[in-house]
């Protein structure tokens, strides 16, 4: 069975409880998109597949094999986050000759040539990029790597917006281009939702929901109107959520659209108002 | 495989080599410092009486600042080189099996090198006195060879009249011991913040001490292997313990701290 | 060619249609090669899945045919096909719409008729 299994997944500390009882199967081959508030877990969830931290209870599985501190199975999975692990003093062209003795599939012109695109100096050492440029040698490597399954974790801090763009687009291409599987681990859910095929959805350390994203947006709409109509249509449906801005209501409610009445209009919800619906308090 | 690898992107050749060169340059002039005083020692001792016993020779040797630079070399490169190591097998995701085995291999390879750095500076600065000393104290050549190898924090007595041999074992065995203390130490700051930071600085600048001292006042050889030997065991043992159970986390606490 | 994520259309539709419109109004011609999804999801920037979603759906209608290691073609008639099936939704698509507003609005059939004469 070919993708990364998660079972009852736990990782208390001493005073909070991260992740709570998580079970989900990320497949191989897909585009996944990770999205929950600060804090919910995200970070949590990829640094325990990435055997960075170590659960409290539960398992990880990777294509059917236990993956903790499994080189083989680690061997499959590459992260890229916030945290700066490769040594600083090397530059860009020989930190990614240093991942490519571990991640032999790692496709050394491609990374060169994205780091063209980006602009990215291959000759700067990685303690001397700025911000924006640290994240995109980082993402460079990772979307290099040819690992099966491949994690970014808060992938675009600090790009402008074309380069947020142009990852976007590299990202794509690259995954039409080898299959594996991209795990966007995000807040920027709107920029994202459109290459994302599946959403995990984490709420407090919980799993809120794992679903196709166009499932989970044609599952759901958006009526707005004057207040008391909304509301006397939504009786009776469940409702996700709502904004009220001066008597005009618009509710988020699940389901499909029926027998709408006169001065109600319905429109899709994004995904990114459906999230914070799904996750405000 | 990946053991070799890890030593292999960590232990960076011109690098080391520079750091070597160095402390090399450092040891060396310490030395020179050193066997100055020594001779004018020795001068001291010739002009009060024609004849000197070997215990009075043993006597001279004090605290050797390059022996003590030595060890915190040793302890600074065991600190730098398990830390980077750490890192990166979190980002290549080599596992904490293979992290250990290279954390051993490096301690080994740092005591290696500072040893084969400090004796053949030692070595040079005490052939240049011999040759000076030849020519004025015939007698004293073979008698400041003893002085010379009097390095603390090992006690004389262990050294004394074993030579060249016992004394690189014994720096060998010393920086090793300050290594660990390093990756040790690296792991005690990893995992507490604040002011237990503070606490586990002074422990373990404390257990270095100890040591030291221990094996300057301890006068049986024989004793002071034994209990170099069991701090050894313990240490690999710890060693190994924490970084079995090394994570992330522990790493976010070395950066807050 | 934009995708409109606000829309109630699923992109894959939208990208079918887009696909349609260009094979009726000739610019890409029947027997000719259409781009292939990975080019469209990167300059789209949607999922290749949801592209390859929608080019299925014209090869589902016959308007589309892969050729096994070349690419996708617009198939012979295909521009008859889809121009067929248009002016079967057209009554659905516009003129149902347009009854309705005209309803809202008070027209009667006089008055439409008025108005399509005018335009």
């Amino acid at each position: 069975m070919r993708g990364i299994e998660l079972k009852n997944l736990t990782k208390h500390y001493k005073d909070t409880k991260a992740l709570e009882d998580i079970s989900l199967t990320i497949e191989y081959g897909k585009i996944y998109g990770l999205l929950g508030r600060n804090g919910a877990g995200k970070s949590t969830m990829v640094n325990l597949i990435s055997n960075r931290i170590f659960p409290t209870s539960g398992e990880i599985f990777v294509d059917g094999e236990m993956s903790i501190e499994n080189d083989e199975a680690l061997r499959k999975i590459f992260t890229m986050s916030e945290h700066n692990l490769l040594p600083v003093d090397r530059k860009f062209k020989d930190a990614v000759k240093l991942v490519k003795e571990f991640y032999p599939a790692l496709d050394e012109d491609y990374a060169f040539a994205l780091a063209e695109k980006f602009e990215l100096d291959v000759k700067k050492k990685l303690m001397s990029l700025s911000t924006g440029y640290s994240s995109i040698s980082k993402l460079i490597i990772a979307l290099a790597s040819g690992a099966d399954y491949i994690f970014f974790d808060e992938p675009v801090l600090g790009l402008d917006p074309n380069h947020r763009e142009l990852f976007y687009k590299e990202l794509i291409d690259r995954y039409a281009n080898t299959g594996s599987t991209f795990v966007i681990s995000t807040h920027l859910i709107d920029e994202c939702a459109s290459l994302i095929e599946k959403a995990i959805i984490i709420d407090k350390g919980r799993l809120a929901t794992a679903e196709d994203t166009e499932k989970i947006m044609q599952d759901s709409y958006t009526v707005t109107g004057p207040a008391e109509l909304v509301d006397k249509y939504t009786a009776g449906k469940t409702v996700i959520g709502s904004d009220n801005v001066g008597g005009i209501k618009s509710a988020y409610v699940k389901g499909k659209a029926e027998n709408v009445p006169q001065g109600l209009e319905i429109s899709k919800a994004s995904l990114q108002s459906l999230f914070i619906r799904m996750t405000n308090d | 495989m990946y053991t070799k690898k890890l030593l292999r992107t960590t232990w960076n050749i011109k690098e080391v080599l520079s750091l070597v060169a160095v402390f090399a340059v450092i040891v060396a002039i310490f030395s020179f410092i050193e066997f100055q005083d020594a001779r004018g020692d020795l001068d001291d001792l010739y002009k009060k009486s024609s004849t000197v016993t070997q215990e009075q020779i043993d006597k001279i040797s004090v605290v050797s600042p390059v022996g003590i630079m030595a060890m915190v070399a040793a302890l600074g490169f065991g600190l730098a080189f398990t830390a980077q190591m750490f890192s990166l097998s979190l980002q290549v995701n080599v596992t904490r099996k293979h992290l250990h085995r290279a954390t051993l291999l490096s301690e080994l390879i740092c005591a290696g090198l500072i040893t084969a750095t400090v004796f053949p500076a030692r070595m040079g600065v005490n052939l240049i006195f011999s040759k000076l000393c030849t020519g004025r104290y015939s007698v004293l050549s073979d008698k400041f060879r003893d002085v010379a190898f009097n390095t603390a924090p090992f006690s004389k007595n262990m050294v004394a009249s074993q030579g060249i041999i016992s004394g690189i074992l014994l720096m060998l065995f010393g920086s090793l011991l300050f290594a660990l203390i390093g990756s040790l130490l690296l792991n005690f700051l990893s995992r507490f913040k604040g002011a237990g930071v503070v606490a586990a600085s002074i422990l373990c600048f404390f257990a270095a001490a100890g040591i030291v001292i221990t094996l300057i006042v301890l006068s049986s050889k024989w004793i002071s292997i034994a209990v170099l030997g069991s701090l050894l065991v313990i240490m690999l043992v710890a060693q190994w313990k924490l970084i079995k159970t090394q994570t992330l986390d522990s790493k976010s606490a070395v950066k807050a701290a | 060619m934009q995708i409109n994520f606000e829309s109630e259309k699923p992109i894959f539709v939208q990208l079918a249609d887009w696909l349609s419109d260009s094979i009726i109004s000739g610019a890409i011609k029947e027997g000719e090669q259409i781009p292939s999804t990975t080019e469209m999801s990167v300059n789209l920037k949607i999922n290749p899945a949801t592209a390859l979603k929608g080019v299925n759906m014209l090869v589902d209608k016959g308007i589309i045919y892969k050729k096994r290691g070349l690419g996708m073609f617009v198939s012979q008639g295909a521009v008859e096909t889809l121009k067929k099936e248009r002016q079967s939704e057209f009554f659905g698509e516009y003129i149902r719409k347009m009854l309705d507003e005209a309803a809202k609005l008070g027209l009667t059939k006089n008055d439409i008729i008025e108005l399509i004469e005018r335009g």
